[in-house]
């Protein structure tokens, strides 16, 4: 039996002005009725300017989009929603402040005169929230999991007459089990007819759960295949990445770089640090894992400056830098790559070259007499980019022109460039392709040679992936020690959190 | 989009040009007459046309002043406190240091600075310490010493025999040089497009410039890369309220001789619209402040030769600043939109 088809673009191409980027130069895909279909690529691929396009929030140069067969052509999102298309965002376009409820009837509050509705707009919901198990109907948002928020937004898109739904990278901020029932979820959601298109790095996921699979590569559609015809290979093939071994250097371990002794922080009466001790020497790597924010990323923000320690001391080296600045701390050969990629790590409104200095500007010879040497900072920035494999046009590309893996790999250029001896990093791989990751896990292994990393994260696999050691933290506890080397798994983490917590 | 840049201010003029010219007309019974001497007047002869650069001279300083605070990303809403105020002080000092040497002109304009600084530091350490907004404490920090510089003119440094509330006149000893006798035009116009290059110079070149700017795009940004935000937010607040006070006290020496009640008549609130109709550009406030002089000009010729009423100019100026504004929230949906991934 061939099913239906209910969206088909083809040959849609989109250069972005002012940097002449070209995202997509030929992009085909069809979506059927009551299928789940996974969109892949590398970082950088086109994915999100596809689907942003056929949700009408970018209007394509050349190609055209057919929905039940006739050609239409979206202005604006809202056009898209009126033949059922539909971008689940992710929780950007929740009220923190209103309950469940009054976000999924946000915008088209069902009226009665000018007031709302209460009865209809419930019995509007009631069945449907049977079936997505929302139950949580008068909880304020704010206080709601990553996942049950991604339930909102489906919910909302569902009571807006969704038939089709695009979900950009809808595991991004969900744990291992969240992550299930989200595929439950899709999985149901699919036998009632709908057509799901959802964005994601991870080939096996992909595999598992998608009916159909369409792999982008700079901008064009190189696979589009249904699951039963292909394996993990093929796709990984077509995305572009050969399939390489990581290099294991076995780096000798050095004089003892950083030791932290008894530090505590509270913020208010919350003690989100109590009594850590550790210590790193160099050519380690080691990371802090927890469950969810249990205070790993906390200690790097004390770490670098940006937060006072209640009580505790810091030493580098041999001095005491409790008490420095974050400036001092830099100079001392500390670098810091924040959780928060767009708004923490980069200057968006900056360029590249703006971007890449910020660490060097003011010191000899980029800057005398409190002025900047342009040519000489330029000439770093090139080195630098040209050192770390980032692809740029010009440095003065306004730097949210880059894709996803090359702000990573700047943000990580800028960082390991001046060689510091202590690198700290909050999840430095999350939402990366296999070859970005496997990217930066060397740039860590050269690292060694001269330094050590303190690795933040909430990701088993990326703690395991990159450390040699894992200290593991419960509710801004140093729970307990454990070295990779020898172990199975990742999910060995989260047993001895749940063993000891 | 380069050229959209060098667009949207001409067009903003244009209809603002546009607007003016249709009240005019439609006001007035010698619509013809009094379009001729509104637009063409300040061109009329050099009397006029020395006057209207004469009249740029303040919206240059309080311009450059709200730039530099809107470059560090902070606002500075108690520009015509800061002018008034700044001024005032200066004066005073003025009238009691030996005059006609060039050190006592510039110990004077350094006083005025540090009184205008003072002033907006103050909104600035209310900020960082107690997280006030610095819009609304600059503002009304503003406002009250627009009273309080009232109250001196009016009470201890009156001078008893001037029909205003007014202080005694400077010596002429201690006052700029003027330019093209007999306008008003003085050296103060050169001293204001110096400092706006200078702060060009300072925003393109200087580690100040790119702090600056970081700070301004991404406080978070910039302080996690050991910027001292504070700091920035700070010094951008002095500079600011020293440069207005500093344009008060070049009006001062320049043009009244004298601190007169009201005097600063909104030069320094026009100092906001100034710096927005050219995107916060240093190298470009001049034009901006002459566009400002001239409507201000035209306004007071048409009004002395065929009896308009010279409110039109402030409604004019409204107008432009609706659509400077109207830009600005433009500007910003549009940066949203072409975003990629």
């Amino acid at each position: 039996m061939r099913s239906k088809v209910i969206v088909q673009l083809l040959n849609v191409q989109k250069t972005f002005h002012p940097s002449g980027v070209r995202a997509l130069r030929g992009a085909n895909l069809s979506l059927e009725v009551g299928s789940i279909h996974a969109l892949l690529g590398a970082n950088g691929a086109g994915k999100t300017t596809l689907v942003r396009i056929l949700a009408g929030e970018l209007q394509p140069d050349v190609g055209k989009i057919f929905v039940d067969g006739k050609v239409v052509d979206f202005r604006t999102p809202k056009d898209a929603m009126r033949h059922g298309i539909v971008l689940v965002h992710q929780n950007l376009s929740l009220v923190d402040e209103l309950t469940v409820f009054e976000n999924l009837f946000l915008g088209r509050e069902p009226r009665r005169l000018f007031f709302l509705d209460k009865k209809k707009a419930e019995d509007e919901i009631g069945k449907l929230c049977e079936k997505l198990s929302l139950v949580a109907l008068n909880k304020r948002v704010a206080d709601l999991s990553m996942a049950e928020k991604q339930k909102v937004e489906i919910a909302r898109a569902l009571i807006f007459g969704a038939r089709v739904l695009l979900l950009d990278e809808p595991t991004a901020y969900l744990g291992g089990s969240e992550e299930e029932r989200l595929f439950e979820l899709l999985v149901s959601l699919k036998r009632t007819g709908c057509a799901i298109l959802f964005i994601t790095h991870d080939v096996d996921q992909a595999l598992k759960i998608a009916d159909r699979v369409t792999v982008l590569r700079e901008g064009e559609t190189v696979l589009s295949e249904e699951t039963s015809k292909l394996n993990v290979q093929r796709v990984i093939e077509a995305m572009g990445f050969r399939s390489s071994e990581p290099s294991s250097v076995c780096a000798q371990v050095g004089e003892e770089l950083l030791r932290i002794s008894d530090l505590t922080l509270k913020t208010g009466k919350r003690l989100v640090l109590d009594r850590v001790s550790l210590s790193v020497r160099q050519g380690e790597t080691v990371g802090l894992f927890g469950l969810g924010n249990d205070g790993q990323f906390d200690l790097l923000e004390v770490l670098i400056g940006l937060r006072n320690p209640s009580s505790g001391r810091i030493f580098f080296q041999t001095c005491d830098i409790t008490q420095l600045s974050i400036r001092e701390r830099r100079r001392l050969g500390i670098a810091y790559v924040p959780k928060d990629r767009l708004k923490e790590a980069l200057n968006l409104e900056g360029s590249i070259l703006e971007n890449a200095i910020v660490n060097v500007y003011r010191e000899k010879p980029y800057a005398k007499f409190g002025l900047l040497n342009w040519d000489l900072l330029k000439r770093y920035t090139l080195d630098m980019l040209k050192d770390f494999e980032v692809k740029t046009v010009s440095v003065a590309q306004p730097v949210r022109t880059l894709s996803g893996g090359n702000l990573q790999r700047l943000i990580l250029a800028r960082e390991l460039f001046q060689r510091p001896k202590l690198l700290l990093a909050c999840r430095p791989t999350s939402g990366l392709d296999v070859r970005v990751q496997d990217y930066i896990a060397q740039r860590l292994q050269q690292l060694k040679s001269y330094g050590c990393a303190l690795i933040a994260t909430n990701d088993a696999e990326e703690a395991f992936g990159l450390c040699d050691r894992i200290l593991i933290f419960s509710k801004g506890k140093l729970k307990r020690v454990l070295h990779t080397e020898g172990l199975a798994e990742p999910a060995v983490l989260f047993s001895s959190v749940g063993g000891e917590a | 989009m380069t050229h959209r840049k060098v667009l949207s201010p001409i067009f903003t003029v244009v209809v603002a040009f546009l607007i003016c010219a249709v009240i005019l007309g439609a006001t007035s019974r010698q619509p013809r007459e009094t379009l001729r001497w509104f637009f063409l007047g300040p061109f009329s002869n050099l009397y006029y046309f020395g006057n209207m650069l004469a009249a740029s001279v303040p919206l240059i300083f309080t311009g450059l002043a709200a730039c530099i605070a809107f470059s560090a990303g902070v606002f500075n809403l108690g520009l015509e406190g800061q002018y008034y105020f700044g001024a005032i002080v200066g004066t005073i000092i003025a009238l009691s240091v030996p005059t006609s040497r060039l050190s006592s002109t510039l110990f004077v304009l350094v006083v005025s600075f540090s009184v205008g600084g003072l002033l907006s530091l103050a909104s600035a350490l209310l900020k960082l310490e107690f997280g006030f907004s610095e819009l609304i404490s600059s503002f009304m920090i503003g406002q009250i010493f627009i009273y309080v510089g009232d109250f001196m003119l009016n009470g201890p440094f009156r001078d008893p025999e001037a029909a205003l509330a007014a202080t005694r006149y400077l010596d002429e000893g201690i006052g700029l040089a003027k330019i093209l006798p007999p306008s008003n035009l003085h050296v103060g116009y050169v001293i204001g497009l110096t400092l706006c290059l200078v702060f060009h110079f300072v925003r393109k070149h200087s580690v100040m410039g790119y702090e600056f700017k970081t700070v301004k795009e991404n406080p978070r940004f910039a302080k996690i890369h050991g910027i001292k935000v504070e700091k920035i937010w700070l010094l951008a607040m002095l500079l600011s309220g020293g440069v207005a006070a500093v344009g008060g006290m070049v009006e001062i020496l320049g043009v009244y001789g004298r601190a007169v009640r009201g005097f600063s008549h909104g030069n320094g609130f026009n100092g906001i619209a100034v710096s927005l109709l050219v995107r916060n550009d240093p190298a470009l406030i001049f034009l901006s402040a002459l566009f400002f002089a001239y409507l201000e000009s035209g306004g007071e010729i048409a009004s002395l030769m065929v009896q308009t009423p010279p409110e039109i100019v402030r409604l004019v100026q409204g107008i432009v600043f609706c659509l400077v504004t109207a830009e600005f929230l433009f500007r910003r949906s549009e940066r949203d939109a072409d975003s990629v991934a």
